[in-house]
């Protein structure tokens, strides 16, 4: 058995071509592009350089995105790869554009000039088509390494949409939290059995053996947490696929002991931006990682990928301290075999060239502490 | 007899074009003199909604506020801006302030963030955090302990309101406190909270308003009634409107226009509830306003909430 297998966690900046294409663009594609080993670059840099690129033109673009993308993580040695979701928008609007019930109403604010383009519930939602099957089946008919889909959970959708329809139910109700909590409820499972499942039942029918749903909104209301957990297991019910959840930037305290009860086989958090960059395993220097006792005490039958690799920064972590951060949540989980090696979150902030170097140390990193228990 | 009036209770909505203009500034492709004539020219037009709608107090905005805390934290000594953290239970984040030592204001904290002369004289109403609510929010790397921030903070923050006033007359001063409801706090705390804000707001000649809001309201009953202010708001997608008449409270800011889902309350609905509470306890006065600032909200969601609010004054009753 593999010790610290190594995945990703989702999103990966765009590939350079799907950027204004210019003669540093192409240039760029080109030194990715044979580096990576990408099949059929001649095809990919006679596309880019017509003057006019057709709609037929634009769609094979992003099919080599997405190529480029499942060789980059290969390439760096991962394990389980995706396609650094090259074809999406981001993960709220990009679900939300197959859905009918829905309408998108304007942008707000996030922090400073960050915003989102958020939608209100109208209806009961119904889904157009499975949103993530084409992607998964370019993906599957490219990828060398095991496929895993990272998925918007049902959760996150609700908690990031504005309500005009289930709340109209309990307009009446004296405590407005009740009213908000059942509102809530109702709009989440509705998400879950309507939206997710049918999307994670196509991909499984197609050959998915793995999924990742990302729950970003959970702890954000502690109260709601066992409601996350019900909509999660809702959305998984009766489909036979690994699944991971994947939370990042929350107190993850607020998980437990609820997340025992989710029928689900793995979390992956994000531990690394919390943590110091000195090496070591003692509990002074790995201060990110404390989280790993409460899965001892609570799920210890679930797997962990704690984050040790930093997506927010530019800092190339060492592999030694790939190695150090495994070697001391191992330690605190008690179990070698439940530790994956992981990133806190998508790639999606930083350049190809940073992320590359990331993920090297990634594999590096986890192949390290591998040696130190065989 | 009930006076009944509107108000809003924190910062508006960015349109798209503002949004765009600051991520323009931020990139250095816009210069600060055409981001600021941008921001003018969106305050008139807010202030301008307010008007027609009828709303005692006026706000200019706040469109340059990142968020609550950000102008006091950058004009503070003694206090640094750091990285992202969760503004409560939104999806919707801050920039934490770090308190490294004595808190100290040394120039105006406010100009550059506030328009008072957009407002018709009088009816300008500025909004700030509360000192627990900046102080909690805040990393402590400092080795003072928490009375004496709080005190320090309101100090500093006495010097800008009593100078502002002498520039401007401010019609309502509003103290926005999520901290103190978002959990239930100490009666300790609650108190030491009380002489902070007394401490602040001294020699302040402008109406008093409390904001209670991300929070149940009845977390921080009876202590806050007994603090010296003349307001005290409730964000009511929170607290039960119910229990909160089992309490005497003269002036009452009722935030039962949900500011952070689109959906548009209906008028009849809500003024039978607030019939109802008027009834019960017949308050000197009533402000309807939203549950929280407006800014979670896509303007033109926003802009339809205000008109709400007058629509919903004009039924209870009261002037518009």
């Amino acid at each position: 058995m593999k010790l610290f297998p190594t995945q990703e966690v989702g999103s990966l900046s765009r590939a350079p071509f799907l950027k204004k294409i210019t003669h540093k663009t192409i240039e760029e594609t080109k030194r990715w592009g044979k580096l990576l080993q990408v099949e059929d670059l001649d095809m990919l840099l006679s596309i880019l350089s017509r003057e006019k690129i057709s709609q037929e033109e634009v769609t094979i673009l992003y099919d080599y995105a997405s190529l480029f993308a499942i060789r980059f993580f290969e390439s760096a040695g991962l394990d389980v790869v995706w396609d650094g979701e090259q074809k999406r928008i981001e993960m709220y609007e990009h679900p939300l554009i197959h859905i009918e019930g829905i309408k998108f109403l304007g942008i707000v604010k996030v922090w400073d000039a960050e915003f989102y383009r958020k939608a209100a519930f109208i209806d009961s939602p119904k889904l157009i088509k499975p949103y993530h099957l084409e992607e998964f089946l370019f993906v599957k008919s490219k990828a060398k390494k095991e496929v895993k889909i990272p998925f918007t959970g049902a959760y996150t959708l609700a908690d990031w949409s504005f309500d005009e329809y289930y709340i109209k139910r309990y307009l009446d109700l004296d405590d407005p939290l009740q009213a908000k909590l059942k509102a809530k409820e109702e709009m989440a499972l509705d998400i879950a059995k309507k939206i997710i499942r049918p999307n994670i039942v196509s991909l499984v029918e197609a050959g998915a053996k793995r999924i990742q749903i990302d729950e970003p909104a959970v702890t954000s209301k502690p109260w709601e947490v066992p409601l996350m957990v019900e909509v999660l297991n809702e959305s998984i019910k009766g489909v036979d696929v690994k699944v991971t959840l994947h939370v990042c930037y929350s107190d993850y305290t607020k998980l437990f002991p609820y997340i025992a009860d989710a029928k689900i086989h793995q979390v992956s958090i994000e531990c690394a931006n919390r943590d110091s960059r000195e090496l070591g395993s003692t509990d002074e220097v790995r201060i990110g990682y404390n989280i790993l006792e409460y899965f001892r005490e609570y799920a210890e039958w679930l797997e962990v990928a704690p984050g040790v690799i930093d997506v927010h920064t530019d800092f190339i972590e060492p592999p030694e301290l790939v190695r150090d951060r495994l070697v001391y949540a191992a330690k605190k989980h008690g179990d070698v075999s439940k530790i994956i090696a992981c990133n806190d979150c998508g790639l999606r902030t930083r350049s190809w060239d940073i992320a590359y170097e990331k993920e090297k140390s990634l594999v590096r990193g986890a192949r390290m502490a591998e040696e130190l228990y065989s | 007899m009930t006076e009944v009036y509107g108000l809003l209770v924190g910062a508006y909505s960015r349109n798209e074009y503002l949004i765009k203009s600051f991520r323009e500034y931020f990139k250095n492709k816009l210069e600060r003199d055409e981001l600021k004539k941008r921001i003018i020219e969106e305050a008139k037009k807010i202030v301008e909604l307010q008007s027609r709608a009828g709303l005692r107090y006026i706000i200019d905005g706040m469109l340059e506020w990142h968020d609550l805390l950000r102008p006091i934290a950058e004009n503070l000594l003694g206090v640094e801006v750091n990285g992202l953290a969760r503004w409560f239970d939104n999806n919707a984040f801050y920039k934490k302030p770090i308190i490294t030592g004595e808190i100290h204001r040394k120039n105006s904290i406010l100009s550059g963030y506030v328009y008072p002369d957009l407002v018709t004289m009088g009816r300008w109403k500025l909004i700030l955090p509360d000192p627990y609510t900046f102080i909690s929010l805040s990393e402590n790397r400092s080795k003072l302990k928490l009375d004496d921030l709080l005190f320090h903070y309101s100090e500093a923050l006495n010097n800008e309101l009593l100078e502002l006033q002498i520039k401007h007359r401010i019609g309502q001063v509003q103290l926005s406190a999520p901290s103190l409801v978002w959990r239930k706090l100490e009666k300790d705390i609650l108190d030491t909270v009380g002489h902070a804000i007394a401490e602040m707001l001294k020699g302040v000649a402008a109406e008093k308003m409390i904001h209670l809001y991300f929070g149940d309201g009845l977390n921080a009953l009876p202590a806050v009634l007994d603090y010296d202010l003349d307001v005290v708001g409730f964000d009511l997608t929170y607290t039960n409107l119910k229990i909160l008449a089992d309490y005497d409270i003269d002036k009452v800011a009722l935030g039962i226009v949900d500011g952070r889902n689109s959906l548009l309350e209906d008028v009849e609905m809500v003024a039978k509830k607030i019939d109802r509470y008027i009834d019960e306890r017949e308050p000197e006065i009533i402000y309807i306003t939203p549950s929280c600032e407006l800014e979670f909200l896509p303007i033109d969601i926003a802009n339809e909430k205000v008109k709400l609010i007058s629509r919903i004054v004009k039924r209870v009753g009261g002037e518009s």
